[in-house]
C-alpha cells in the first residue's frame, strides 16, 4: 500500500502561524453524550467488580485465552486473587450483577439511538479513507508521523476503536443474556453457538474492554488537561491562529 | 491507489465537517462559567453515585442480601415470568456426548460428623418422600418402589449448570415429576411452590442439616423435570444424591435437590437453603 498523498492545498493541519493566536472554546460533546458517558462509568465498575465476584466461585478458571493452543493469557490468575485477599462472595455478585446489569443495558440502547439519530453514527464508523488513514494515525499517535490526517469528530484511530467497542458491548450484552435465560432465549445460545461458547464470548468481551477502559485512560491522560475536560464541559478550547486582519485563518489543536 | 479524486477528497472534507457539531465557538468567560456548572453538576452526579452505591451496600438484609436487590431479583423473575415461554424446552443431546459430573454440592447429604451417609439397596426399598398439602395436612407418601415402577421411564441429556459457572451435559434416567404428581397428588397440582427437602434422619444416621431447595409450579410440572435414579447410566451415588433426586434443565444446579425426603406443597413465597444464604429464590433460566 503506498501513502496516502492529500492536495497540497489542503494541508492536514496547519502549522502554528507566527502571528497572533487567540483561544476559542469549541463545542464538542453534547449534554446527552456526557450524562451517558458518566453514567456508564460507574455501572461499568460495578459490573465488572459484581461479574468478578461471579467468575471467582469456580476457581476452575476455564476460560484461557489462546490460540493455537498456545496459552496467551488466563483469564483471571489465582495469583491475583490470593494476593489480594479476594474472596469470592457469588450470591452478592450475582445479586448486584442482575440488577444492575440493566442499567447498562438501558444506557447503551440511549447511547444506540444517539448514534442512531442525525447519522451521528458516522463520527463514529470510519469511511474507507478513515481506514486507510489507520497506519498515519497510528504512526502520528507513537510520535513517527508529525502530523495527522484529516478528520471529523473523531481521528480513524478513535473511530476505529470506539467503534469496536460498542460492537464488544453488544456482544457482552447478548451474551450476558445467553448465559442468564439459556432456555428462554436458546435462540441466543445457539447463535453463540451453545452454552459454553457465549460464556466465553462474555469473558473474552470483558477483557477487551478492560483493556479500552486501560487504553483509553491513558491517551485521556496523554491529551491533556483541556482535552480531556472536553467530556465533562462540553467545550474543548482550542488555539486558533489570527490572520493580520483580525480574521480567523484556520483553527490548531492544542493537544492531539 | 495513491489518493481519491479532488472531487472525492472534497465531498469526505464537506461530510467531515458536518459530522463534527458544526463547532458553536463560544468566548472564554462564558466557557469558563459553563465549564464551572458542568464539572460541579458531573461532581455532584459522581457523589451522588457513590452515595447511593453505599446506600445499597448497607441497606437492611433481605435474606442476605440488601433488600433492593433482593426487591430486583423477584422483579426481574416476574418480567421473565410476563414473558411468553409455554413450551420452552433446554436444550438436549446424543447419550453419545455425555460427560463426567464431579459431587460438588453435599449439603444434607452428611452425618453430624460431616461423614456422606450411604444410603443402602434395604432403606432404598422402603424409601417415601413424604407430602404434605398446601393446607399443611400430611398426604399419602410416595414409595420409590412405586416411582420406579408405575411411570413411564425417561432418558433425558442435557447441559447441567451449575451457579458457581461451570456445565457439564450428563444423561438423567428416570420418571416426569408431573406424571408422578397426576397419580399420588393430583389436587396439589396448582400449587405455586413446592419445597423438597432432604431426610432429617436416615438409617445411616442424623444429618448434619437439612438441604431445601424451593421450586415454583412451572419449572415442577414441566415435561423435563424428573424423579431420576440414574445418571450417565450407573445408579446414583450417595454424592449425586442416592437413592432419588430431583432434575431439571430449567434451574441450577443448586436447585436440582439430592436425596429427596419430602415435598411440601404451598402457595406462600417460601425460601430455601441458598435463597437464605443470598441467593435468587428462582434461580431459573
Amino acid at each position: 500500500m503506498t501513502a496516502i498523498e492529500y492536495p497540497p492545498d489542503i494541508p492536514a493541519v496547519v502549522e502554528a502561524d507566527s502571528g497572533e493566536t487567540e483561544l476559542v472554546a469549541k463545542k464538542k460533546h453534547s449534554l446527552a453524550l456526557r450524562w451517558m458517558h458518566w453514567i456508564n462509568f460507574p455501572v461499568l465498575m460495578i459490573m465488572m467488580w459484581s461479574g468478578m465476584r461471579i467468575y471467582w466461585a469456580d476457581l476452575r478458571d476455564p476460560y484461557v485465552l489462546g490460540i493455537f493452543g498456545w496459552e496467551l493469557l488466563e483469564f483471571w490468575p489465582d495469583a491475583v486473587n490470593s494476593y489480594f485477599h479476594l474472596e469470592a462472595s457469588l450470591a452478592k455478585g450475582i445479586a448486584f450483577h442482575l440488577v444492575f446489569g440493566w442499567l447498562f443495558v438501558l444506557n447503551g440502547v440511549a447511547y444506540t439511538i444517539h448514534l442512531a439519530r442525525k447519522g451521528r453514527w458516522r463520527r463514529l464508523v470510519p469511511d474507507r479513507q478513515g481506514l486507510r488513514d489507520v497506519p498515519a494515525t497510528l504512526a502520528h499517535e507513537i510520535g513517527l508521523r508529525k502530523e495527522l490526517p484529516p478528520q471529523g469528530k473523531y481521528n480513524s484511530m478513535q473511530q476505529l476503536t470506539y467503534s469496536f467497542v460498542w460492537a464488544v458491548a453488544m456482544l457482552l450484552v447478548a451474551s450476558g443474556f445467553a448465559i442468564y435465560k439459556p432456555v428462554q432465549l436458546s435462540w441466543l445460545v445457539t447463535l453463540f453457538g451453545g452454552y459454553d461458547p457465549a460464556r466465553w464470548v462474555h469473558f473474552t468481551a470483558t477483557v477487551m474492554l478492560m483493556l479500552f477502559v486501560l487504553v483509553h485512560v491513558i491517551q485521556v491522560i496523554r491529551s491533556g488537561r483541556r482535552n480531556a475536560a472536553s467530556i465533562i464541559t462540553g467545550y474543548r478550547v482550542e488555539k486558533r491562529a489570527v490572520a493580520p486582519t483580525g480574521e480567523a485563518v484556520h483553527a490548531e489543536e492544542v493537544s492531539p | 491507489m495513491t489518493h481519491d479524486t479532488l472531487e472525492e477528497f472534497e465531498a469526505r472534507e464537506e461530510r467531515l465537517r458536518d459530522a463534527t457539531d458544526a463547532g458553536e465557538e463560544i468566548g472564554l468567560v462564558d466557557h469558563e462559567r459553563r465549564s464551572r456548572r458542568a464539572f460541579l453538576s458531573f461532581a455532584g452526579l459522581g457523589a451522588l453515585g457513590l452515595f447511593g452505591f453505599g446506600l445499597v451496600q448497607n441497606r437492611p438484609e433481605d435474606e442476605n442480601i440488601p433488600d433492593v436487590l433482593r426487591a430486583g431479583l423477584d422483579r426481574n423473575e416476574r418480567l421473565w415470568t410476563s414473558i411468553e415461554r409455554d413450551g420452552a424446552r433446554a436444550r438436549t443431546f446424543a447419550v453419545s456426548e455425555r460427560e463426567e459430573l464431579r459431587v460438588n454440592g453435599r449439603h444434607g447429604l452428611r452425618d453430624v460428623n460431616r461423614d456422606m451417609i450411604q444410603v443402602d439397596d434395604d432403606e432404598a426399598a422402603t424409601w417415601e418422600i413424604e407430602l404434605t398439602g398446601t393446607d399443611g395436612s400430611a398426604l399419602d407418601p410416595i414409595p420409590l418402589s412405586s416411582i420406579k415402577a408405575d411411570f413411564e421411564v425417561h432418558d433425558m441429556v442435557w447441559e447441567h449448570k451449575c451457579i458457581e459457572g461451570w456445565s457439564n451435559i450428563v444423561h438423567w434416567t428416570g420418571v416426569r415429576f408431573s406424571d408422578v404428581l397426576a397419580a399420588y397428588a393430583p389436587d396439589q397440582d396448582t400449587s405455586e411452590w413446592m419445597v423438597l427437602r432432604t431426610p432429617r434422619e436416615t438409617d445411616g444416621g442424623r444429618v448434619e442439616r437439612v438441604y431445601s431447595s424451593a421450586i415454583e409450579n412451572y419449572t415442577m410440572l414441566h415435561p423435563q423435570t424428573l424423579l431420576a435414579w440414574r445418571l450417565n447410566g450407573e445408579e446414583l451415588t450417595a454424592g449425586h444424591g442416592s437413592p432419588i433426586r430431583i432434575v431439571t434443565p430449567l434451574k441450577y444446579g443448586i436447585k436440582q435437590l439430592k436425596r429427596i425426603g419430602s415435598i411440601e406443597f404451598t402457595n406462600d413465597r417460601p425460601t430455601d437453603y441458598w435463597t437464605e444464604r443470598g441467593y435468587d429464590l428462582h434461580a431459573g433460566f
